[in-house]
């Protein structure tokens, strides 16, 4: 019985911190995603300053090709 | 997407593989997708493409992948996807002789493998024209005389 419930609990545990995973993705592609909307921003993201533009494509890059979950929707945001 | 506009942005994503990434897309996903999700994905690539298209590093990956060529002819027969694969192929189709030896000779492309290419672009023709979409229609002749300038052998066609 405490095995099962250890087991239970470690589910649980992974779900949610896959769900964290996937929030904080969402919501930092989405919030990059909107700082492009200035052109000012969007010219020094677009220069790669700080490498954001290139570590935004190697999510990318990783999402296409270990294929999460979620990669469909975590790749339309990247893009 | 937004960052593809700028110039900077547009070669230094072209230097990455991005081809790689279009080559996998369009084959995990299928032809015609039913998921809002997976169309805009399949959008957002072309999209790209059509951006990356226009730096020569960009252009010379998207010319030497076969499965992205197809997948461009493929996608440029279905209406929501029309547009965005055509940006890619005009810019293409614009480089003339080069492209045509790319297909025909590199890519094993035969002038009947551009039969849906002719008859989706005659019917949007025809949907122009009787429509009176003016600004559609003078893209779409531009479109398709740029590609009879790249495969004179199809001039019949029109």
């Amino acid at each position: 019985m405490d095995a099962m419930q250890a087991e239970e609990s470690k589910a649980d545990q992974l779900v949610s911190d896959e769900g964290s995973r996937v929030l904080l993705k969402g919501t930092t592609l989405n919030f990059i995603g909107n700082l492009c909307v200035e052109p000012q921003l969007r010219r020094y993201i677009s220069e790669d300053m700080g490498g954001l533009l290139t570590q935004v494509f190697d999510m990318l890059h990783t999402d296409v090709t270990t294929k999460p979950f979620d990669w469909v929707d975590s790749s339309g945001r990247a893009l | 997407m937004n960052c593809s506009l700028e110039p900077a942005a547009q070669t230094l994503l072209a230097s990455f593989n991005f081809d790689e990434v279009a080559k996998i897309v369009f084959k995990t996903i299928v032809v015609r997708p039913t998921k809002n999700e997976e169309k805009e994905l399949i959008l957002r690539i072309l999209q790209l493409l059509g951006r990356l298209i226009k730096v020569p590093v960009g252009q010379l990956k998207i010319m030497q992948s076969k499965d992205i060529l197809l997948k461009l002819f493929v996608y440029y027969t279905h209406d929501d996807t029309n547009k965005s694969a055509l940006i890619t192929l005009h810019a293409l189709c614009a480089k003339g002789e080069i492209f045509k030896k790319i297909l025909l000779e590199t890519h094993g492309f035969t002038l009947s493998s551009f039969d849906s290419f002719v008859t989706t672009g005659l019917a949007n023709f025809k949907i122009t024209r009787e429509a009176g979409k003016w600004d559609d229609y003078v893209n779409l002749c531009s479109s398709l005389s740029t590609f009879i300038g790249c495969i004179p052998e199809r001039s019949e066609d029109f």
